[in-house]
């Protein structure tokens, strides 16, 4: 009796696993440039199925070698997403500290209070909260500072006398760890040609880590946030806040 | 549940649909392997050693 049910089961526990695999991985791809050549390949698995079942011997031999060599293109083709991806499920800290809420709101607030007063006097900025990615190439770019994280120095950074203004600043905790950093541009050609660098430079670095980026454009004072390749709409400091406690304190919860 | 079921659509059929063709060609391949290492009574008896 238990091998009777056993044998329907064991089919339906493997569908479910596969299809929680593909779906998680569709959606990790959902957005970015590598989305379509996923569709793409989609369609050829259906073009497959379909040959086989239609008896289109020419068609099905074709795929079957095609099939053959397409792990390596794989591999070629989402190599920055498969980096990305394989970073993510292994940073898993054994010792991380998170940070207690009250500290996370406290950090969030002086961000805050520095990207508003910057949309009032429509200063561009760039800031990037570091997450489980390590952004040590972009900080490497920069200039060292590691000071507490504050509205002030924020504001100080980003004024328009400072040598220190070019570029963006990296957020790891409770501190500013550098300024003046470079962050890599995106070309995903989903996004209109006509967004300024600055967002273009918080899509990019949204896409390759999992940093959330902070972003006030200089042209219409805009506060705006990026993750995961996507910006979120931002109506008011409010929303910003509640965002950004969601994004950070999730994360964290996330890791545990 | 139905927020669940409807968030997402889209993907979640294209996926069961890669699922279920992964799991029919998967297990037919490993049968045929099978077949091949453990052949039948009457096609061994075809192939005399």
């Amino acid at each position: 009796m238990f091998f009777f049910i056993w044998s329907f089961l064991k089919p339906t526990i493997e569908i479910i696993i596969l299809w929680i695999i593909f779906y998680q991985t569709l959606v990790f791809f959902e957005g970015t440039r590598s989305f379509q050549v996923l569709k793409g390949m989609t369609l050829l698995v259906f073009a497959f199925v379909l040959s086989q079942i239609m008896g289109l011997d020419t068609i099905n031999w074709l795929l079957t070698k095609l099939f053959g060599i397409s792990i390596i293109a794989l591999l070629i083709i989402f190599q920055q997403e498969l980096r990305l991806g394989l970073a993510r499920l292994g940073q898993r800290h054994l010792f991380n500290i998170a940070l207690e809420e009250t500290e996370v709101m406290a950090i969030i607030e002086e961000i805050a209070d520095a990207a508003y007063r910057f949309s009032k006097n429509k200063t561009g900025c760039i800031m990037a909260i570091e997450r489980d990615s390590k952004l040590k190439t972009y900080i490497e770019s920069g200039i060292n500072l590691d000071a507490r994280i504050s509205s002030e120095l924020i504001q100080s950074v980003f004024n328009h006398n400072s040598p220190l203004h070019d570029g963006g600043i990296v957020i790891r905790r409770d501190r500013i760890i550098a300024c003046a950093c470079l962050f890599p541009l995106s070309d995903n050609p989903s996004f209109s040609k006509i967004i300024g660098t600055r967002h273009r430079a918080a899509l990019g670095l949204t896409e390759q880590t999992d940093a959330i980026v902070v972003m006030v454009s200089e042209e219409s004072g805009e506060v705006s946030l990026a993750s995961d390749g996507r910006f979120i709409p931002v109506i008011n400091r409010d929303r910003f806040t509640n965002i950004l406690k969601n994004l950070i304190v999730g994360n964290q919860k996330t890791q545990k | 549940m139905k927020k669940w079921l409807t968030h997402n659509l889209g993907l979640k059929l294209i996926a069961l649909g890669l699922a279920i063709i992964t799991w029919i060609y998967v297990t037919g391949e490993i049968l045929r392997q099978e077949k091949r290492q453990h052949p039948t009574k009457q096609e061994r008896a075809a192939f005399p050693s």
